[in-house]
Order: C-alpha cells, then structure tokens, then sequence
C-alpha cells in the first residue's frame, strides 16, 4: 500500500497536480465532443444532449459520492487519484465498444415502439456516465483535496476544457471517433502515470501499465461504430454489390462515398421523362443522405430539368446564379447547362468539398472548377448577410427527405427557411431575379404549407401585393416548387409557366390566372384540402388557419429557426386519435426525444445526486442557500453557453467554429475569472455583487449583442475574430467567479458542504442543456438570456437565505 | 370463439405436459412422459395448423375486409394463400400480424393490408397480365396469381430471387415467373403489362415501366421510406397522357430489419 500519510502539494507548482488537471480536463472535453460526434454517426445529432448531459451527471454523482465518503477519500487521496486517472483513461474506450455491443445497441426509431429499446437507452446512458464520472471524480477530489487553491485548480480545469475542444479539432480530421477514444485514454493514463510517479507507488504504477496495455489494445482495434439500420446509408447498401469507397474523417462527421451498379438519382422526376437515368455514386454524411455525385454533361438536358425544380430555367435565361447549401453540386451542372454567365455556389462543408475538389473531382468532371464556378466555403446564411451581389436566380437547397414524413430533423436549425433569411434573399435579387424553391409534398402535409407561409409574410411586409402576382407554384406527383419575384411575372413568364406544366405533366398550383381546370389536372393530391389551405394561407386571415390546422405551419424565424418542428401540443390528443400514439411519435421524433432525454435526465440525476445527498447523516447547513446559489449558476451558465452558440453560428458560418470558439473562449475566461476570484474577499456583499453584474450583463447582452453581430457580419474574418474575443471573454470572465467563490466562501464558513454545492450544480447543469433547447424550441433562442438573467438572481436572491441564518 | 377453444386446448395440454414432468421425476416413468410429449407436440402442430387457417380468416376479416377491401377474388385470394410458408420458420406465429416481417437481406414481406391494398388497387382481372418489381419472399405474386393469369416478378438480391423461385414452385404456382435483376428495366420481352405493381419505394418511377404499360394500365408504387411509411400512388396511363393520384393507406411503424 503506499504512503497514506502522503498529503496534498502545498504548492501546484512543484507537483505535477496542476498539469494533470489540465490533461484530465482537456480530455474530458474531447471525450465529449468524440462521443457527441459518435452518436451523431451512428444515430444522430439528439443525442449530443444526452452526451453534455452524461458528463455533468458524472461531475454532479462524483460530487455525492465525495460528499458520502468524503473522509475515507480524503485520507486515501493520493493512491486513489492515479487510479482514477487510469480508470478513466481504460473506460472511454470501453464505453464506446459497450454501447456498440449488439444487445446493449439501442436504435432511435424503435424507442417509441419498443419498451425494450427505452431500457437499452437508460443502459446506454450508464455506461456513457461511467468513464464522466471516474473523470468528474479525480477533478472533484482534487478540487476538495486542495480546497484552497481552488481559484487555480478552477482556473486550470476550465483553461484545460478549452484547451480539449482544440485537440478535438485538431484529431478529428485525420482519426475516427473510436480512435480518437484510444488517444484520450492514453493521455488520461498518461496524467495518471505523472501523478503516480513518486516512492511508495509501484504497485499503482503496475495498474497504469496493465491500463496502458490495454487503452493501446483498443487503440489497435478501435471499437466497431454500429450505425442505425434506418440511416439512408444503410438503405444504398442493400443493394446488391454496393460498397463505401472512400471514407473521410472530419468535424463536419464521416463523410462516405458509395458506388453502386444499380444507384440511379432523380428525385421527383416528371412521369414524362423518356430517356435513360445514369447510375450515380452518392456521399453520406454521418450515414445520413448528402447528395449524388452527377458528372457534367454541357450536351445532355439534365434530369433536374424535369423535375419542377426545373421551371426556375423555363420561364427565364438566368446568367448570374446563386446556389445556396450547393452540396455535391447537382444545381450547379444544371445551371452550367443552362449557360449561366456566373455561378456561385455557396457550401459549408468543408470536408465535401475537400473530396469533390480533389479525390472525387474526376467523377464530377471538375464542376467547382469550372470557369464559371465561384465556391464559397462558408455557411449559406452567413453568405446571404455578408456578400452584396445581385443574382438573377438565387435557388435553395431541396427541402426535407424523399417521403418527407420523417420528424427526425424537427429540433434542428435551419436558418436558410426562416423570414429573416427570404427577407435577406429578396435584397438580394436584380430587379427582374426570381427565388426557387422546392420542397417535397409530405404527408401529413406540413412543409409546403410552411414554406408557403413563410413567403407569403415576407411579401406582404415588403409590400409584394398581390401575392398571387409575385409567387407562384407548381407541383408534381412528389414535389412542389416556388418561385418568386420582387416584381410581377409576367404574361410571358407565366404562359412559359403554363406550358412547362404542360410539357412534364405538371399542376399549376398558384398562377395569376389559376382556373379550375388546373386544379389537380395531371397529380390527385392525397389531401383534398391541398387548395384551400394554399388560399387560407394566401387570405389575411391566415392566423385562423394557424390556429385551427392540426400541425404548427406558422413561418420558422431567427429567433426560433426550428423549420422541420411542426407538432402542436394544442392537437396532441386529436393527432394522437388519428395518427395513433406511435404514428405521431415518429412524425415528431425528434421533438419527442428532446422531452424523453430531458425526462429520463431528470429522473437518473435525481436518483444518482440528489437523493444520495439527502441519505447522509451528517448534517449540511445552509441547504436552502446551497440549492438556490449552486443550482441558480448552473443552469445559467449553460443557458449564455448555448444561446452563444446560436448567435454565434449566424455570425461565424460555421456550426463546429461556432461551438468551439464558444466553448473554448466561455471556458478560458471563466478560467481567468475563477483565478481572478481568489483576489477577492468572501463575503455576501461580494458574492451578491458580481451576481448582480452577471444578471445586468445579461439582460444588456439579450438587447444588444443581435444588433452587434448583424452590424459587423461584413467584417474582415480577423475583425470577426477580435469581436468576438471582446463580447464572450468578458461574460465569461464574471460568470467564472460565482462558482469558486461560492466554494470557498462555503468552505471557509460551512465546513464539509462542498460536495453537496458541487452536486447540487452539477444535477443543475445536467438539465440545463437539454431544458436550453426546451425553451428555444418553444419559445424561441432570445428566452434564455433572460432566463440565464432570472437563474443568476435567484442565486443573488438566495444569498439572503444565508445572511438571516 | 372456435381459435379461443384451440388456443386454449393447447395451452391446457402443454400445461398438462409439465405438471406431468415435475410430479415424475422418476426414470421408469420417462417413457411414459416421452409418449404423453409427443403426443402433445403433435396435437400442437395439428392444432397449429387449424390456428393457422383461423389466423388467415381473422387477418381477413379484421386486417382486410373491415378496412374497406370487399373484392371478392381478392378476398378469396388471401384465404388461400398461406402467408406463414412466406415468412421465416422463426416468424411463423407473426405471420398474420398487422405489421410487415423481416425476410432477411435486410427486405421485408408487406404488412397484409398493404399487399391486399396494392392488389385491389389494379382491379385485377382473369385474363391479366402483372408485372412486379420486387419479388420478395414472393408473397404478393401468390396472391396475384390465386386472381390474374400471370404474374412476371423481378428481384434484384439473388438469394432472394432464388428462394422465392423455389418456393413458388414448391406451392405449385404454375403462372409465376421469376427473375433475378434490376426491376427498373421491367421486363421487356413481356411487354406490355395490364398493371405494374412495384413493392420498393423509390424516389421516382423508372421510365421503363411506364413504358411497359399497357394503354389503359395501371401502375402502383410505395412512395415513402421503406422502413417507416409507406404511402402509395397509383399511375394511369390512358390516351397516351400519364396521371397519377396519391392513396391515403399509410403506415408510420418502423420495424426492424434483421
């Protein structure tokens, strides 16, 4: 056994404590993002709650369990935390080979058809907890261990959990998710061995070799990610002698390319078309459909022109295009074809691009090099704010998945469908320039009729009225497509119109001219309603018809950019009656998952913290102020966190840089503050102070940083930079200071209360992330500043509690 | 009533068989015990049969009838074909479920009332002549060729292709013909075809088979993912124009592929 009467370092500086507290927290971070990038290949991106929320839960249990055995770890500190260190280091990977095994392997579109699945769920999320809470443990311990440098461990912790969201970054373009695990385990191990290093641990330095050995076996062979059989990919597989050709690490996920001998892509094709369709290679995206790879062809009319995409080339010669999110370039060889002058197709994924620009160039015949061709790698609404071009035909992306009944998406942003967005395309147009949109006919029906709505707003607030004159739509058997015009169509453009429907066999569906007779000429709609509701959305009245269709069809915005939500809790028990409890779960999947994943967080949180802390028999004084204080920071913190991250996305075009400038700037900062915060003098006064401080900053943040960002979206990228620098550090800074203060301050008056603040955050935190989208879902981004303002005054509040006492 | 009483008849002898067992651990009486087993199992597999034909009507007149199909050949067409030889030996007892099965190849066998509404929708004839893309365990084409005159029927996995075949000819369905290939050429030689029913869900309808339509024909394919909706949509084709109308019938259970 080795020396028990070993205690604490006096100093960080001349232990290696310090280095491996930033090494275990740098992992940490990484750990998560590797998980949440993980999930989102082999289910999808929902899950990336569930993984932030797994990871305070370890914090949050590491924090009970220290506050039950807070005595017998104390004593036993310095052999225990390599140990933890270890532990950590060999379970990140074994967590990740776990969740992977087929009888634990749980599948998102079965969770609301099998209890079975809810089960594998729950059991996913125990053992994600386990390597967060031997992680959670060794920070915990230390912090309680050397309880007065807690400033700089603090520090030191949140500088290393910046410092993680960059080594992230930097491994996930050249290893795969389960690689990276082995990595982390290794450096875990590594800050493990550091600590270790010292007489008297021979033995406990065996265990970090036997733990080397073993994090090294899975780094040789990484765990098998097992992807949801419902993933489009899985689908392209099944067809016989299909095969991925090429795979590609990188922040935007695995990106697979696939060959297949009996692929053949045109979505929505006219019922006319009599040639030939060519086989196709297709990309994935995290399993998830990304786009077919179409060879330019300058003397062959592509199939997209007989689609109704197509009519945006009938009824005008566009030459100045702009493609927006152009994928794997589909639009652009249609618009080459067509002759366009100038071509400017607008991408985010860089990753995609890297393959079609160089390894998969070959298979497209070089269409982003073409002479024509202007690839802009940034976000498509980013693009939309900074650039000032004019174009005389702005398109965007295809709408939803073929069969467009999947709700997987409905809790994603997407900021390219709101009225902010067509508001910025319509500035954007020539005089004579059109929008073209096309969306396929879901059913129930829901994004046409939103998509609808969104324009028919804007138009109205622009002042393009009549509607009718301005917009128009035509549908096939699968899609629907818009076009629209600042100013009227013409008699020309429409009878061009006309005669493009009749040539593939398509309905008019909104023409100025419209007669009965086109009225579901060539396509019966399966809901006979498809007209009146275009006219109840077209009438001033159209909040009626909000209110009464059974589906939230009311236009996404800015502010709640969620285009794919579509459930009204209104008609829950009517839609429930007519779809069945299991139809409805499925056509708002990814709604209903947020609640399930914020209802079982809830439950486990409250049984692995909470109740654990009320079983101990020593008493805690100061509980009231303890809950109120610790929780009120904690789910603040994480509201700012992520309401950032929104508004930074808009701001920087990117999701990952978005995130991770966030998240690393938000940490380094609070780091400061923490360190900062040693400085000062631990009284109530203070600590109301700067609660205070933070809860104003807030509320000022909530009125000014939107216009701060929309004003200086132009800038230069190092100006970005800077800005950005000068609006997060400072929040940053003071939101770092309540939490150590708050430790020692309980420390220094209510000793053994530690652990319990500690848990009592960390069950905060836990929720915060999953109820932060509750609120932006149902309310809208702009609630949680203010909610983040609330949450830090009831911790200002809660500090009277104490004074009386 | 009559599938309660078997059901429980079978429940009854099966409990039986193991009072028997735990009362008589003894050796002598091992023959005895083996006797009453095989005698129990048998009457089972007899009565599993009867259950059987009791499952098919049920399926029927609950899956099929009550949801609005009243086709008289189509009906009778479904009470003859027996849809638990179509399913793997494991599903058996699923088989007249409301629900579609795996059937391995990661390809499944229709929820029954989708196959009866597919059927009902060509208004198929006596003297027909079918095509269908997608083989399967070839469940539809039985139920197609109980109707119809003949039914030609493409698969693209080749073990399937195969497996079908032998099956279908096992039953003694004398009016199928099965081939392995890519169902989005049709099957041109037997060009042109009363009606086209395409069991996989594809984001456009090949040419070809619209082609291979006979004038007047009709043509019905899922639209939808596969492993979630299915939403059917009928195409006619008449004086040489192409129309197509979207059926309500749909189905949001995802089920597992194994």
């Amino acid at each position: 056994m080795p020396d028990l009467n070993y205690d604490a370092p006096q100093s960080l500086k001349t232990s290696f404590i310090g280095t491996a507290i930033v090494l275990i927290s740098a992992t940490i971070i990484a750990y998560e993002l590797t998980l949440i990038q993980a999930f989102s290949f082999m289910q999808w991106h929902h899950f990336a709650f569930m993984i932030i929320s797994m990871a305070i839960l370890g914090f949050g249990v590491a924090g009970t369990v220290l506050t039950l055995k807070e005595e017998w770890f104390l004593k036993n500190y310095p052999w225990i935390l390599p140990l933890l260190f270890f532990a950590f280091g060999i379970f990140m990977p074994s967590a990740l080979f776990l969740i992977n095994v087929p009888p634990l392997r749980f599948d998102t579109y079965l969770l609301f058809h099998d209890f079975k699945e809810v089960l594998k769920l729950l059991l996913t999320y125990l053992i994600v907890f386990i390597p967060f809470f031997f992680g959670g443990l060794a920070i915990g311990l230390t912090f309680d261990k050397i309880i007065k440098q807690i400033n700089t461990l603090y520090f030191l912790n949140l500088a290393g959990s910046g410092i993680g969201g960059l080594i992230f970054l930097a491994l996930i373009w050249q290893l795969s998710p389960s690689q990276i695990t082995g990595v982390l385990g290794l450096l875990s191990i590594a800050g493990g061995w550091m600590i270790s290093a010292r007489p008297g641990f021979s033995k406990i330095r065996l265990l970090g070799l036997i733990s080397t050995i073993i994090v090294i076996i899975f780094c040789w062979f990484p765990p098998q990610l097992s992807i949801s059989q419902f993933k489009a990919l899985n689908k392209i597989l099944l067809l016989p002698d299909s095969h991925i050709f090429l795979e590609k690490n990188s922040p935007f996920g695995l990106i697979q390319a696939v060959k297949s001998p009996n692929f053949r892509y045109a979505p929505g094709l006219s019922l006319n078309y009599e040639n030939e369709i060519a086989v196709h290679h297709a990309l994935f995206q995290n399993g998830d459909w990304y786009g077919a790879i179409i060879p330019l062809q300058i003397n062959k009319e592509p199939v997209l022109d007989y689609t109704t995409s197509g009519v945006a080339y009938y009824v005008d010669t566009p030459k100045q295009i702009l493609l927006l999110s152009s994928g794997t370039g589909e639009g652009i060889g249609q618009a080459i074809f067509h002759e366009a002058e100038h071509i400017v197709a607008v991408e985010s994924n860089q990753a995609v691009i890297n393959l079609l620009t160089n390894e998969l160039a070959d298979l497209s015949d070089s269409l982003f090099q073409h002479p024509a061709v202007t690839l802009i790698t940034q976000d498509a609404r980013t693009y939309l704010s900074t650039d000032t071009s004019l174009f005389s035909l702005i398109v965007t992306p295809g709408i939803n998945v073929f069969g467009g009944t999947s709700g997987i998406n409905s809790i994603q942003e997407t900021y390219l469908l709101t009225k902010d967005a067509v508001e910025k395309m319509l500035h954007r147009l020539h005089s004579d320039g059109l929008i073209s949109a096309t969306t396929w006919l879901d059913y129930p029906l829901r994004d046409p009729l939103k998509l609808l709505a969104t324009f028919v707003e804007v138009m109205e607030e622009k002042n393009l009225v009549p509607i009718e004159d301005h917009l128009i739509a035509i549908k096939s058997w699968g899609t629907i497509t818009f076009l629209l015009k600042n100013r009227p169509f013409t008699r020309d453009e429409i009878f061009r119109t006309r005669s493009f429907c009749q040539k593939h066999s398509f309905d008019p569906v909104l023409l100025p001219d419209l007669s009965p007779s086109d009225i579901d000429q060539y396509h019966q709609s399966q809901d006979t309603q498809f007209y009146h509701y275009i006219e109840a959305i077209l009438s001033p009245d159209r909040g009626d018809f909000y209110d009464d269709y059974d589906f939230h069809v009311e236009p996404a915005t800015d502010d709640r950019p969620f285009f794919y939500q579509n459930l009204r809790w209104n008609s829950f028990s009517k839609l429930a009656e007519m779809y069945s409890w299991q139809g409805l779960s499925f056509l708002a999947i990814g709604h209903f998952l947020i609640y399930l994943t914020f209802g079982q967080i809830i439950l486990i949180a409250l049984i692995l913290i909470i109740i654990p802390l009320f079983l101990k028999q020593t008493p805690i004084h100061n509980k009231t102020w303890t809950f109120l204080y610790f929780g009120g920071i904690g789910l603040g913190y994480l509201f700012v966190e992520i309401v950032l991250i929104q508004q930074y996305l808009l701001y920087v075009g990117h999701t990952v840089y978005a995130a991770t400038a966030v998240i690393s700037l938000l940490l380094i900062s609070s780091g400061v503050g923490s360190y900062y915060s040693s400085h000062l003098i631990l009284a109530t006064v203070i600590i109301r102070k700067w609660l205070l401080i933070i809860a104003l900053t807030l509320l000022l943040y909530s009125f000014l940083l939107t216009p701060i960002l929309q004003s200086t979206v132009g800038v230069h990228w190092l100006t970005k930079i800077i800005i950005l620098i000068l609006l997060t550090c400072p929040l940053g800074f003071i939101m770092g200071i309540p939490f150590p203060l708050g430790l020692s301050f309980i420390h220094q008056k209510t000793k053994g209360s530690v652990p319990w603040a500690w848990g009592i955050n960390g069950y905060f935190s836990v929720i915060s992330s999953s109820l932060a989208t509750i609120i932006a879902i149902e309310w809208g981004f702009s609630w949680l500043f203010l909610m983040g303002a609330l949450a830090y005054l009831v911790a200002l509040t809660s500090s009277w509690t104490y004074l009386y006492k | 009533m009559a599938e309660y009483l078997i059901l429980i008849t079978i429940e009854f002898i099966k409990m039986k068989v193991l009072r028997s067992f735990r009362r008589n651990f003894s050796v002598q009486n091992m023959i005895t015990n083996s006797l009453i087993c095989f005698l129990a199992f048998s009457t089972t597999s007899l009565l599993s049969q009867q259950s059987f034909v009791v499952l098919r009507q049920n399926m029927v007149t609950r899956q099929i009838k009550e949801r609005g199909i009243e086709n008289p050949s189509v009906l009778k067409a479904f009470r003859a074909v027996k849809r638990h030889l179509f399913v793997p030996p494991e599903l058996r007892e699923r088989a007249y479920d409301d629900r579609p099965l795996p059937i391995g190849y990661g390809q499944t066998i229709s929820q029954p009332y989708i196959v009866a509404y597919m059927t009902d929708a060509i208004h198929p004839q006596r003297d027909f002549k079918v095509l269908e893309v997608g083989t399967g365990s070839g469940y539809q084409a039985a139920i197609l060729a109980e109707i119809i005159d003949s039914v030609f029927t493409i698969e693209i996995v080749k073990p399937l292709a195969a497996s079908a075949k032998s099956r279908l000819e096992k039953l003694h369905y004398q009016n199928i013909y099965v081939k392995f290939g890519d169902g989005y050429y049709g099957w041109k030689e037997h060009a042109p075809f009363d009606a086209i029913v395409v069991t996989a869900a594809a984001d456009f309808v090949p040419p070809p088979l619209i082609e291979q339509l006979k004038e007047g024909g009709t043509l019905i394919i899922p639209v939808g993912s596969p492993f979630t909706t299915q939403r059917l949509m009928q195409i006619n084709k008449k004086m040489g124009k192409t129309t197509s109308r979207s059926l309500i019938p749909v189905r949001f259970v995802p089920f597992t592929r194994e």
